[in-house]
């Protein structure tokens, strides 16, 4: 194993943290803003061109992404495993993230715009709308990252984002 | 037989239990239908096995249940205890566990010597009685069910007469007893259900017909149970997440209706969130439903960004593993004095794969990299390996294993992307491995005085080698002989968990892979794309709708392709935004520099 010294640095301190910075806004919920607005919020922290695969297949763009994960149900990620390393390359140094979360899908019938499936006359039961859950689903993210966030995470720093469901709950309604 | 005296039977013998008398009609051959139901029911969860423990008396049989618990991690169920006889019985899931069990006699239990024999043969005999109730289940079910229409209609069983005459319904408890035996004798024979009518059975809120359904056919797609007593709205609430995938629902004639209050349809409508019609009456889109449900991505489990990626990491990956399972010190070749490798255990437990409580970790904790739980600069330093004779160490100090992805390639999952600021790839494979061996060279613990305890609780337990799910990405980059050099590798182990999260379905058409879900609801806020910034000269504007212009505008802006290539692209892609992207992303390599805005 590598020796430290005394004065040891640990690289990797803030990825936790940035980490969930970058669930939060693929969890995030929507209030207000405009439409357009609320999904130039959603992973800002890609770079235009970067390189995005999800379930295996790949996005042409950030853009493209952004729109399409706006169309999903509400989510919850959690972090609960991750590693990586600081690997020095002729554009400054990246990390190397190899993380393994859980995450959850809302199944009340609303997408995270509050529009619902059903076709009954009416407005709303009067009830307050609360999510309902899927089991946990597994995900394995791997991604590559300036470490430009040691300064700032809210720039646009991530060159490559895989995002693979890697386990499936028995009897959810939410399929993959 | 006993028929025509069913009722009576059943009568006398709560009677009888409530005297406490029950032994005596225990040692009668013939049973009532309390008894021969529950031998049905256990008949149904035929894996179960009864276990007889003596020795037991100094405690109280919970505490023997929670001591075995403790100690062997097998639960025991229908405990029957006698302390004058000092006779316990129980039945465990399996006879694995039993023999288990069994083999746990001589442990010492509250001061005396336990004593543990299994009761059931392996050859599954039953009583007689059982065999006829059986018997009789077997055959209401054969002519109800309908197997072209997978319909399994239960209509009016109550007045079913052979199940009267049975006495199957003579009381509460028989009746409960009886529908939890069917369904499960449903599921033992493996009927393929995905209809069931349960109306015109007097029904109410005390019956758990319903949730027996749900745990023997949670799939279930069409469901009645018209003319029922159901008055309460609350009772359905209790089915909240049990049929996930119900599309039809008839519960017409049931008080629960009478009100008229569109709040109730309402609320049942939210209890199932698939559900499509509901009393004859579409109540939701079904298109809208499938796309909401849906990941909105059609999952494929191998990417690769060029062709020559493909050919390239596939033949390493497959060189690699092989190395890895059976010669490892050979890829210490691959690594230089700069490369890294650490690798994280998460033992937490997601996916429909059954948790196996038993599961042993001692060989991976010591030295995983998991950052969500090692803190601070030098234990996470110390977990990093760097350099190959560094690196060497910690591959020999992981079991020996072997991964199968030749013989099952669809155990196995891959992502490859160039990596241009090294001139490399990163490779991602997602798969399985089975442990063979012990590690040639295990780490020392350096920190033992504090995992100490945990580590000596899990090398006491579960099996030596396991089968596991892992995650693991590569940076590879050329080496100064044209000979590949892996800078980064990162491992990341984890339970068990199977490969259905990247199998593929299959009759999924092929171009366009990402499905567009319409939006919700017109009234609601647009999710289409928006129309950015730019024009399309007229002659060419002239021959597109104004959705295909504005899409011409965003591809362009996407791709950076010139407006002719741009509208080729959509035009292959069936001018769908999402698969014009993935069209754009894998044809990448091939499009000529001209085909971009200058």
């Amino acid at each position: 194993m590598q020796g430290t010294g005394n004065q040891a640095v640990d690289p990797t301190a803030k990825l936790e943290q940035f980490l969930k910075a970058l669930t939060d806004t693929l969890d995030a919920e929507y209030k207000n803003e405009t439409p357009e607005y609320y999904k130039s919020m959603i992973l800002p922290q890609l770079l235009p061109q970067s390189r995005i695969i999800m379930n295996g297949q790949p996005f042409g763009s950030k853009a493209q992404f952004q729109e399409l994960w706006s169309t999903l149900p509400a989510t919850q990620h959690q972090t609960t495993s991750f590693d990586s390393h600081l690997l020095p390359t002729n554009n400054g140094s990246v990390y190397i993230i190899l993380a393994h979360l859980k995450v959850r899908f809302d199944e009340s019938g609303r997408n995270r715009f509050g529009q619902t499936t059903e076709l009954l006359p009416g407005g709303p039961d009067g009830r307050l709308h609360r999510p309902l859950f899927s089991n946990w689903f597994g995900v394995t993210v791997s991604m590559v990252v300036s470490e430009k966030i040691n300064t700032n995470f809210n720039i646009e720093c991530i060159s490559s984002f895989d995002y693979r469901i890697t386990e499936c709950p028995d009897n959810s309604v939410f399929m993959i | 037989m006993y028929s025509g005296r069913g009722g009576q039977r059943g009568g006398y013998h709560n009677n009888n239990r409530n005297n406490g008398r029950n032994g005596n009609y225990n040692s009668n051959s013939f049973m009532n239908p309390q008894q021969s139901l529950d031998r049905a029911n256990a008949f149904a969860n035929s894996n179960l096995v009864t276990v007889e423990i003596q020795g037991w008396t100094n405690a109280s049989p919970q505490n023997l249940v929670s001591f075995i618990s403790r100690k062997t991690r097998i639960s025991l169920q229908n405990v029957n205890s006698n302390a004058t006889t000092g006779i316990l019985t129980a039945t465990v899931k399996n006879m694995k566990q039993a023999q288990d069990l069994e083999r746990c006699t001589g442990m010492r239990f509250a001061g005396n010597s336990l004593k543990i024999r299994i009761l059931d043969k392996q050859d599954g005999t039953k009583n007689p009685a059982t065999s006829s109730t059986i018997e009789l289940l077997r055959s209401f079910l054969r002519m109800r069910y309908n197997p072209t229409s997978k319909m399994l209609d239960l209509t009016n069983m109550v007045n079913e007469a052979s199940l009267v005459q049975a006495g199957l319904f003579s009381t509460t408890n028989t009746s409960a007893k009886f529908f939890s035996a069917l369904m499960k004798l449903a599921t033992h024979d493996k009927l393929d259900i995905e209809s069931v009518n349960l109306s015109e059975n007097s029904l109410d809120e005390r019956c758990k017909y319903l949730l027996d359904l749900a745990l023997s056919y949670p799939a279930l797609k069409n469901l009645a149970f018209a003319n029922n007593n159901f008055t309460r709205v609350e009772f359905l609430e209790k089915l909240k997440g049990k049929f996930s995938l119900l599309r039809e629902l008839i519960i017409t004639g049931n008080p629960l209706l009478n009100n008229n209050d569109p709040g109730t349809l309402k609320r049942i409508i939210a209890i199932f969130p698939r559900l499509i019609i509901l009393n004859g009456q579409q109540v939701r889109d079904e298109g809208r439903v499938n796309a909401l449900f849906k990941f909105p991505v059609t999952k494929k489990a191998m990417f690769f960004e060029t062709p020559d990626l493909s050919k390239v990491a596939a033949n390493f990956v497959s060189a690699y593993i092989r190395l890895w399972d059976q010669q490892r010190t050979e890829l210490l070749q691959l690594y230089t004095p700069d490369s890294q490798f650490s690798y994280q255990v998460d033992t937490t437990h997601m996916g429909s794969v059954p948790m196996n409580m038993g599961s042993n970790w001692s060989n991976y904790l010591t030295h995983s990299r998991n950052l969500k739980r090692v803190s601070g600069a030098r234990p996470r330093m110390s977990k990093l390996a760097v350099g190959s004779d560094t690196i060497m160490k910690v591959f020999q100090s992981l079991p020996k294993t072997k991964h199968s992805l030749q013989e099952s390639p669809n155990s196995y999952s891959m992502e490859t992307i160039s990596f241009p600021s090294l001139n490399g790839m990163q490779i991602t494979l997602h798969g399985e491995f089975n442990e063979t061996g012990a590690a040639d060279h295990p780490l020392s613990n350096n920190n033992n005085h504090r995992g100490g305890k945990f580590n000596k609780y899990n090398q006491q337990r579960g099996p030596a080698f396991e089968k596991r799910s892992f995650d693991r990405t590569f940076v590879v980059v050329p080496g100064p002989n044209g000979n590949f050099i892996v800078a980064s590798d990162m491992l990341l182990v984890k339970p068990y968990a199977g490969n259905s999260a990247w199998l593929e379905t299959k009759n999924i058409a092929a171009p366009a892979a990402v499905t567009t879900p319409a939006p919700l609801n017109n009234t609601n806020p647009t999710i289409h794309p928006a129309a950015p910034t730019g024009n399309i000269p007229r002659e060419i504007a002239a021959k597109l709708n104004p959705e295909q212009q504005q899409l011409v505008l965003k591809i362009m802006q996407d791709t950076k392709l010139n407006l002719q290539f741009s509208i080729m692209l959509l035009e292959q892609s069936g001018w769908n935004y999402q698969a014009a992207g993935q069209n754009f992303m894998s044809s990448k390599s091939q499009i000529p520099p001209q085909a971009y805005q200058q």
